[in-house]
């Protein structure tokens, strides 16, 4: 069953193309990752993704149902990481979740709550403002406020920015354990190693289009047992040479 | 030296490329401002031209009055630019991301702290000088000075400048070796403003006018001898307002003497800055930081998450984010002085009759509005670009984002209530109109204060800074500039409309019903399209952009 599926879509930001007719397909319970290098289209492919832009052109469809900005039960059932983790300075990390819990008035489980709070060794820290946190503490906040609610589809984007060593073993292992329940993943990210652990499939962009989609299985069979890192240099450097 | 002449290449560059690779829609905005920014200059010429040339001409007092009105521009204009320095210094000075690259390149210390103090000069100074500069010019004109004086007074000007940005950082040094830098600059910021507002407040209430007024002097030459004294005598800003006389009264020894007491001081400072440059403010970016044991709070015991409704969830997520940022809170102050004097300048209106007082009832309903304007523009205006990074996280939530914004609306609209219902009804009280008029103003500034926080909260979002180092970096953008247009195009517009009613109720003229009802259609309409159009491009265009 797809549980996200992406047609057509087109996007410009003042005049320039972003991204040009992409479309791929993610089934329920798969970890998706979407690779190119900067100014690809990625972070703009996942805010379409996570409702938070609007295509120009094309459609995108989730649980069946058609996204946009306004699509208020389906943002429900989504968690979303983005590349940049902005949040309000002056709330402590305490308010923050709190209000983010309030938004989506789910009941929380205290003792998971208590459980990521550990993992993510912001015990510490939850009753301070956020201005106080590191980048990597802020990004286990969000994580935090993601893992905590359990919505059916991730999307994060560069989730390991500014996250220890120890955050990121854990958070490889929980995202397996959540594709194992069922839950689906779409992640963003640069780190060849890190799409060659998870990811059920790929997809490469490039110039805003996406060069191919394939299930890791199938990509490794047709570049005869190459790593991820030298399929994906050989692609970017084949469409380099031909431009 | 070379490294700083690098980093003031670089700084140039920088300023180019903001310019040079901006889209169409920020050029034209740039050029905006610079139009505005010469019609202002070109204003505070004229205006200062035809009031210099005016008191010149006044007979016995002219000439005095001509230089103790130079000594208090010079004097305020002094002490403004050490108050400004200061706050600039904090935020110039202690930038730790530019320090972070600066401190990393094989550059001497001191040539850094000299490239950030030339910044501080800049960027202290030029607000200042743009309603100083066409001031003293219109001196230089009126008073038919040579281009040799106006070069000697331009310098002497450059001098006083010098000092007093000097003075300010020097203060901010010493605070920021002796306290911790972030909290303050907040701490230098919040008591400016009060102070500002207070002595602003108390300097009304002590009536200047008065001392303009002869006849509050039993004797003319006591009244001569107030007028004749220098304005802080041992003060740069009166050397520079003695170097004007000096060449008024054709006596180049006056001017020599002040010109080398600035110079010697402004060396003097310049010596002491260096020591300030390379001992404190090096010790005060990598000093040691005391740590302090802080009592945790009990994490596990007694913990719930509460949900609440997404009103109160919005609701208290604003009003926690305004009362943790004293920058914000601290804009009550202002309001507060300003609705202060505000009333106390209607308390001292000649208003006798009927007819005067409806008059100014009504133009009151203008400045009540103009105040509404200001205070959307301090804390609704600014809202969109303070969020703005944050709004990936709004957009990301399963919240309707037409509920989202009327909770913002209904979030914002009692700052504007509170205010414009109060000086409404005390103004209307000491004003002493009737029952029906009182009322019917009353509805209006209601009616104001509800279209004023739709468009505010809108061109916020239509126009926002999404770079800034402050608040006043938003209230002052283009979007800001805009918005006080728009707002006072929509008061004038409003007024006029109610004008023709209103001078039939003052002429007991009989109304002709129809007249009346397209009046008041009218004026409900520019009322609706303000607030309407606004808010429609807003919310399509958060729909469409923000991320």
């Amino acid at each position: 069953m797809n549980l996200v599926e992406i047609k057509n879509v087109y996007k410009s930001f003042d005049s320039k193309e972003v991204l040009k007719n992409v479309s791929f397909n993610v089934l329920k319970g798969e970890i998706f990752v979407l690779l190119g290098p900067n100014g690809a289209g990625k972070t703009t492919t996942v805010k379409i993704l996570s409702g938070v832009l609007e295509p120009d052109k094309g459609e995108v469809y989730i649980f069946g149902k058609k996204m946009s900005v306004l699509s208020i039960d389906i943002k429900r059932l989504i968690g979303y990481l983005p590349d940049e983790p902005y949040v309000y300075s002056k709330l402590t990390g305490r308010e923050f979740i709190e209000f983010i819990v309030s938004i989506y008035r789910m009941p929380i489980d205290i003792k998971k709550y208590n459980f990521f709070l550990g993992q993510f060794e912001l015990k510490d820290v939850i009753n301070k403002p956020i201005e106080m946190y590191s980048k990597g503490m802020k990004q286990k906040l969000l994580l935090l406020s993601i893992f905590i609610r359990e919505p059916e589809l991730f999307i994060f984007d560069e989730p390991l920015i500014g996250l220890d060593p120890q955050t990121i073993s854990f958070f490889k292992q929980h995202i397996k354990k959540l594709a194992k329940e069922g839950k689906t993943v779409v992640l963003c990210t640069h780190i060849l190693e890190l799409a060659e652990q998870l990811a059920d499939k790929i997809a490469i962009i490039y110039n805003g289009e996406i060069l191919f989609c394939e299930s890791q299985v199938r990509l490794k069979d047709k570049f005869k047992n190459q790593t991820l890192e030298e399929i994906y240099l050989s692609v970017i450097n084949k469409i380099n040479q031909n431009s | 030296m070379n490294n700083i002449f690098l980093f003031l290449k670089l700084q140039t560059q920088l300023f180019i490329n903001s310019f040079k690779f901006a889209t169409k829609t920020e050029k034209l905005r740039s050029l905006f401002i610079s139009f505005i920014a010469v019609i202002f200059f070109i204003s505070v010429f004229i205006i200062s031209c035809q009031v210099i040339f005016y008191i010149s001409t006044l007979p016995v007092i002219g000439s005095l009055f001509t230089i103790r009105i130079l000594g208090i521009a010079f004097l305020a204009s002094f002490i403004m630019l050490i108050f400004s320095s200061l706050t600039v210094s904090l935020s110039t000075l202690y930038n730790i991301e530019d320090l972070h690259f600066f401190y990393s390149l094989p550059v001497k210390h001191s040539n850094i702290f000299i490239f950030k103090f030339l910044l501080v000069i800049l960027y202290s100074c030029w607000t200042i000088l743009l309603i100083l500069l066409p001031f003293v010019l219109a001196f230089v004109v009126v008073k038919s000075l040579s281009i040799y004086n106006f070069v000697i007074i331009s310098f002497a000007i450059g001098l006083k400048i010098f000092i007093a940005v000097s003075i300010g950082g020097m203060v901010a040094i010493v605070l920021s070796y002796l306290f911790p830098i972030k909290r303050l600059k907040n701490f230098v910021l919040v008591f400016l403003i009060i102070l500002t507002a207070v002595g602003y407040t108390l300097f009304r209430f002590a009536e200047p006018e008065k001392l303009l007024d002869v006849d509050r002097f039993p004797e003319l030459v006591q009244y001569l001898d107030f007028m004749s004294k220098p304005v802080a005598q041992g003060i740069p800003s009166w050397w520079v307002t003695e170097i004007f006389r000096g060449f008024m009264i054709k006596q180049t020894d006056i001017v020599v003497i002040n010109v080398l007491k600035l110079v010697l001081v402004a060396f003097i400072t310049f010596v002491i800055l260096r020591m300030f440059g390379e001992k404190l403010f090096y010790l005060t970016l990598f000093r040691k930081t005391k740590i302090y044991a802080i009592k945790e709070k009990e994490i596990y015991g007694n913990f719930e998450l509460n949900t609440k409704p997404l009103f109160a969830s919005v609701f208290g997520k604003e009003l926690k984010l305004l009362l943790r940022e004293p920058m914000q809170w601290v804009q009550l102050v202002v309001v507060l002085a300003l609705t202060i004097i505000y009333l106390f300048n209607i308390r001292r209106l000649p208003i006798q009759y009927e007819y005067v007082r409806i008059t100014v009832a009504f133009f009151n309903l203008g400045g009540i509005m103009f105040i509404l304007s200001a205070i959307v523009l301090r804390f609704v205006f600014v809202q969109p670009s303070l969020e703005y990074k944050m709004f990936w996280l709004i957009k990301s939530l399963p919240i309707d984002i037409k509920k989202f914004f009327l909770t913002k609306f209904l979030v914002y609209l009692p700052i504007l209530l509170v205010p414009g219902t109060i000086i409404v009804c005390i103004s209307n009280i000491m004003i002493g109109i009737g029952k029906t008029m009182s009322f019917i103003s009353f509805l209006i500034i209601i009616l104001s204060c509800v279209v004023l926080t739709i468009a505010g909260y809108s061109l916020g979002i239509l126009f926002p800074k999404k770079e800034h180092k402050d608040i006043g970096q938003i209230e002052t953008s283009f979007g800001g500039l805009l918005f006080l247009l728009l707002s006072l195009s929509y008061i004038v517009l409003s007024l006029s409309l109610l004008a023709d009613p209103v001078r039939k109720y003052i002429m007991k003229h009989n109304f002709d019903k129809f007249d009346l009802f397209i009046h008041i259609l009218l004026f409900l309409l520019i009322n609706f399209v303000y607030a309407f159009s606004t808010g429609h491009y807003a919310l399509k265009r958060f729909i469409k952009e923000y991320a």
